[in-house]
């Protein structure tokens, strides 16, 4: 995989020639982009093992974004699980122009928050890493880290996600695209299907709220210390 | 710039989400004001937070429970029975708009029919009594609506149309008394000149015996335009017979 080109001699050398070759690196990204662009095609037209590939090559990206929106891991696979339904049920309509990726955010929004609406009790649901340890699936990866790191970390986790689930879903969705995921805000509103300065105003309000959020837990926590 | 409006803008600042003119007057307010550059420091603080809001590792059996199960539904979709599939493919974003007035569009033409076919059972009711008084246009002569017998359209139009041709000669008086007449405020569409020698009641046309004797019932509707010799006959019928109308 890869180019060749070929260095001439120079002109004077006639008994004997050198060729040089050179392989010049495969650009990674358009290589992906192509090879995705042919997997959503062959998806389209009913190839379940192209399908297949899309969800692998996507799946952690769903994943993260469904948990991030929704707090706790058995929801995040139900919205994962439906966000690839209907990414197959509507991949037809998919155009290639498009980015995939955000075309991919863009359902999982709304898949999340469909899901955050069938269940009423969502901000109850919305737990702690803490709650989802007993289903053993995510596993805090305390061995490969030092305890005390791990402890600092999880405690931090805990933290944004409680503050997180204070946060209004719109408000939510956009701090999560916009600064987790690291969208540009014009990118960001075309997934949100809004303008960009609703999504700033969305962005300002959910920093200053984490940040008030943070702020007034530490100090809880230092007073009961 | 005060310090409460730098305050406001400062979650925009940290995450560069500014316009770069307003950018730079924070940044210089802030080289200034020390509790704003603390706010700054939190509000940072908080953002690291915030990209470090990862899941925790998920186990590569879960993903593959999820593929797994949705390409079993994916697979059961396929099997099952192509309805839901047409009725999705109906209820598509793009088509839902056509769909939406479609349907619109076919409750307003049933209702009107609806509407439209009522008055008419309403006039078939009333004229298989008596004559209703019903206010007339001046500029019509008369309108006559009675059971005619079922015939051929081209001929029942001709036939009546030659009675009623022959009747006029003749004289009508006599028949009218067995007419069943309704004067229809509907069509206004003609401008007849009143006779001299008339007024505006609706002329009253014979029905032979026979055809009042018949079960189906025909409404029709005589019109004299200023042309005396141009009629205008409606024929209606009720929507369960085989022809509706004849002109």
């Amino acid at each position: 995989m890869g180019s060749r080109e070929f260095a001439q001699m120079p002109s004077g050398a006639h008994d004997m020639a050198l060729a040089v070759e050179i392989l010049l690196p495969v650009n990674a990204l358009t290589q992906t982009q192509t090879s995705l662009t042919l997997l959503i095609e062959r998806a389209a037209s009913g190839d379940t093992a192209a399908f297949e590939q899309i969800m692998i090559h996507s799946q952690q990206r769903v994943m993260a974004m469904t948990w991030r929106m929704l707090g706790n891991e058995a929801d995040a696979r139900d919205a994962s699980q439906e966000v690839f339904l209907r990414v197959y049920k509507y991949l037809g309509r998919f155009k290639q122009d498009q980015d995939f990726f955000a075309w991919l955010y863009r359902i999982t929004v709304n898949v999340c928050r469909d899901l955050a609406k069938k269940r009423q009790q969502h901000s109850n649901r919305f737990t702690s890493l803490t709650a989802d340890d007993d289903e053993g699936a995510l596993a805090v990866t305390a061995e490969q880290e030092d305890a005390e790191t791990a402890l600092i970390h999880t405690q931090q986790r805990e933290l944004i996600t409680m503050a997180m689930a204070t946060l209004p879903e719109k408000e939510r969705a956009s701090i999560v695209l916009r600064d987790v995921e690291g969208l540009p805000t014009d990118e960001v509103a075309r997934i949100m299907n809004s303008s960009p300065t609703t999504v700033r105003s969305q962005i300002s309000s959910a920093r200053k709220k984490i940040k008030i959020y943070c702020e007034q837990y530490l100090r809880r926590k230092e007073r009961s210390q | 710039m005060n310090c409460k409006h730098v305050q406001e803008l400062l979650p925009l600042y940290v995450g560069r989400d500014l316009e770069e003119k307003r950018a730079e007057l924070i940044t210089a307010h802030v080289q200034s004001c020390v509790e704003c550059a603390g706010s700054v420091d939190e509000y940072r603080e908080t953002r690291q937070l915030i990209k470090e809001f990862a899941p925790p590792p998920v186990d590569d059996a879960v993903y593959a429970g999820i593929r797994h199960r949705v390409l079993r539904e994916i697979e059961q979709e396929a099997a099952a029975p192509g309805l839901s599939r047409v009725l999705d493919s109906l209820f598509r974003p793009r088509l839902r708009w056509a769909v939406a007035t479609a349907l619109a569009l076919a409750v307003s033409v049933f209702a009107l029919y609806f509407i439209a076919n009522r008055r008419n059972n309403q006039q078939q009711v009333a004229g298989s009594g008596r004559t209703l008084d019903v206010p007339t246009s001046p500029a019509i002569r008369g309108v006559d609506v009675r059971p005619v017998q079922k015939r051929d359209p081209v001929q029942g139009l001709a036939g009546s149309t030659h009675q009623s041709l022959r009747r006029k000669s003749s004289g009508a008086a006599a028949d009218r008394s067995a007419s069943t007449t309704v004067n229809s405020t509907g069509p206004r569409l003609m401008s007849a000149q009143t006779l001299p020698n008339e007024s505006n009641r609706s002329e009253a046309d014979t029905v032979p015996a026979a055809d009042s004797a018949t079960p189906e019932k025909t409404l029709r509707v005589e019109m004299q335009t200023r042309d005396p010799n141009i009629r205008i006959i409606w024929f209606s019928r009720p929507p369960n017979s085989k022809f509706s109308k004849g002109t």
